[in-house]
């Protein structure tokens, strides 16, 4: 990221945190004193997140302070129209990943884990090798590999974990 | 004294049996592949060995972290000088002079001295563990509510200013909300339940161990494949073994850098990756004119410098876990987090209701170190070919590693949900450069400081005024604004001021 975008991303994120902090700091300073067990109202459970919330708003503000200072909303003023900056396609990798990832673990406990688990690593590997503008004939050896090493991977994980390492498996 | 090392030697006596050196071999080995593999660092290698050893006795399970995080530690020093791509952080130091001894020819020798001198390092370390350890743990004794409160806001601030050099404010703003996530869920006084908004997960609180997972392992995931192509092992390797004479002609840049690396690793939260440029940074100043030019384009000195400060923080990071419950570092914080899964409970206390526990982790430290060692001067060129797996290989296997980890402990797919929440929001935070080393520090400090905030204002009927009159406080006090003016332009420039009128006069 260039010092430009991370200003302009600082001024944000600070809004953010100031948002955030307040909400905080309002919720813990509503949390019950405990007055009514006889309890020291230094020992209520909103003492510490007040704090906590108090101090994110202090760093917040100072860095809402500094993008200001370092001109931060002209900065949005003076790039709007341009293009934004990143490459598409490190983009695209990290939905795939997460996309993935995510769909993985939104079935876990639905499908049965050996054959998700599969199912994944299978899916993943092709996700990043496969290319769809090719030829199958130039590349009919790629889905094949991925599927001996996924079940390799899925067994393996499933019999490891289940029978030698004792762990819960969802 | 005699009394420490008569422990030592019962110690040794418990850990090195047959069942723990076959255990520290293959957990080393683990430790030195994961360490190697870019984007795997020790915090996720520690984090998911502790989920999968919980059934284990406590002693071998933490032998095993203890050889995983020494283990990866060194291991990234091999990524580091073969590919100019440090394997963990903690090696960053080490791609300047290691990569360019490559480019040399040199491959073999490099990754001989960076054994060597991260078996130095660690030995280093594991010495001042042994000496100071059961020294601080007494001291800590005295410790009270006020006192650990200034040592967990002094945590977070230094651990901040350090991890994010550039912009400290992040490293702050990560500590505190990392306190902030510590909130979440049950207090430990009153059993009321914060920021759970009605979920029956939430009240339950975020575990460490699942965070840790997200935030190290599957942001760490998302990292790898974010890069369309990796770089892969070009030069040759030759003799591995290093010649006494070259490593004995820079004893003193190893002892320096081991003392270095070991105090850095006792600072909260600060970790090797620091303690590895601190220790190259101070070699280069005290290197003679015809050394220093050598800094930067194959430095057998800046090498031994960086490779010796980051192994000699492992077990300075494991002093504050033992003595205070505070890590050293983020693999540290995870060690603690295990301790606790195990039934250890570390912390000023250490030293009455375990007092036997110190000495076996410092065996298990040195046993580690060994295999370290043997390890690292054996099967150089075989293990080098686990750098040319293909990472979308890799990276779905690492993955469903995460999600059993993450879910083992406690058998809740919540905790698989927090991983990759915490997977995603530690990615987006490190583009953003928001260091997680306070994140999880404060994770960690979050109960520290809440119980103990609350007893202090219990103790002193509301008043401030302790936290400003006792000896420690006043000491840790004066150290956390320091550290916070410092970072202040008209602060520094005050001081210069100051300074200039004095030498004028």
């Amino acid at each position: 990221m260039t010092e430009r975008t991370m200003t302009k991303v600082d001024l944000v994120t600070s809004a953010i945190l100031i948002v955030f902090s307040s909400a905080v700091t309002y919720t813990s300073l509503r949390m019950p004193i405990m007055a009514g067990r006889n309890e020291s109202p230094f020992s209520a459970p909103g003492v510490v997140p007040t704090f906590i919330g108090a101090m994110l708003f202090l760093l917040s503000l100072a860095m809402l302070v500094r993008s200001l200072r370092r001109g931060a909303p002209g900065m949005f003023a003076e790039d709007r129209g341009k293009p934004a900056g990143g490459g598409r396609t490190s983009g695209i990798r990290i939905a795939r990943t997460v996309g993935l990832c995510i769909l993985y673990v939104v079935l876990l406990g639905k499908v049965w884990f050996p054959l998700l688990t599969f199912l994944f690593i299978f899916a993943f590997i092709l996700a990043f090798e496969y290319d769809p503008s090719a030829s199958i004939a130039s590349q009919w050896k790629k889905p094949l590999f991925a599927a001996f090493l996924a079940a390799g991977a899925a067994a393996s994980v499933f019999l490891v974990f289940r029978y030698l390492f004792l762990v819960n498996l969802p | 004294m005699f009394e420490g090392l008569k422990l030592f030697g019962e110690a040794m006596g418990t850990v090195f049996t047959l069942r723990a050196v076959f255990d520290s071999i293959w957990a080393t080995e683990l430790g030195i592949i994961i360490g190697m593999l870019p984007g795997l660092t020790a915090t996720m290698g520690v984090a998911l060995l502790t989920t999968l050893t919980f059934h284990m006795a406590p002693g071998n399970a933490i032998l095993i972290l203890i050889c995983m995080y020494i283990g990866a530690i060194y291991g990234g020093s091999r990524s580091a000088i073969l590919l100019n791509i440090p394997g963990t952080p903690a090696n960053a130091a080490t791609t300047v002079d290691g990569y360019p001894l490559a480019l040399q020819g040199r491959a073999g020798e490099a990754i001989g001295l960076a054994t060597t001198g991260s078996f130095l390092g660690s030995m280093i370390g594991m010495l001042a563990m042994l000496i100071f350890t059961p020294l601080i743990g007494t001291v800590a004794l005295r410790f009270q509510s006020f006192e650990f409160v200034w040592f967990s806001i002094f945590g977070i601030i230094i651990c901040g200013n350090l991890t994010a050099p550039k912009d400290p404010l992040k490293g702050w703003i990560a500590g505190f909300l990392g306190l902030f996530v510590a909130m979440i869920g049950m207090d430990g006084i009153h059993a009321y339940v914060r920021f759970s908004f009605g979920n029956t997960d939430l009240s339950g609180g975020i575990s460490l161990i699942p965070a840790m997972v997200g935030a190290f392992g599957f942001a760490e995931i998302i990292s790898v494949m974010r890069i369309e192509k990796y770089e892969v092992v070009k030069t040759k390797i030759d003799r591995v073994i290093p010649k006494l004479s070259e490593v004995l002609k820079y004893w003193k840049t190893i002892v320096r850098s081991g003392i270095i690396g070991t105090i850095i690793g006792a600072i909260p939260g600060v970790g090797e990756d620091i303690a590895a440029w601190v220790s190259y940074d101070v070699a280069k100043r005290s290197a003679r004119p015809e050394e220093k030019a050598k800094f930067g384009k194959g430095s057998v000195e800046g090498l031994l410098a960086s490779e010796t400060g980051n192994n000699a923080c492992v077990p300075g990071a494991i002093i504050p876990v033992l003595t205070l419950a505070i890590p050293g570092s983020a693999p540290a914080a995870v060690l603690l987090g295990a301790m606790l899964i195990h039934g250890v409970r570390p912390g000023p206390l250490i030293m009455i209701e375990f007092p036997t526990f110190i000495y076996e982790v410092v065996a298990m430290v040195l046993l580690a170190t060994i295999m370290m060692f043997v390890l690292g001067l054996s099967m150089v060129r075989p293990l080098v070919k686990v750098l040319q797996v293909p990472r979308q290989k890799l990276m779905p296997v690492i993955f469903i590693l995460c999600v059993v980890g993450s879910f083992a402990i406690q058998a809740r797919l919540f905790d698989v949900g927090v991983m990759i929440v915490f997977g995603i929001l530690g990615y987006i935070l490190r583009e953003m450069e928001y260091p997680m080393a306070p994140l999880v520090l404060g994770i960690i400090l979050g109960d520290i400081l809440d119980k103990n905030l609350r007893r202090a204002f219990i103790l002193s009927d509301g008043s401030i005024l302790p936290f400003f009159t006792r000896p420690i406080c006043v000491i840790l006090g004066l150290m956390t604004l320091l550290i916070v003016l410092g970072r202040a332009k008209w602060f520094r420039s005050l001081m210069a001021g100051i300074f200039r009128k004095k030498a004028a006069a």
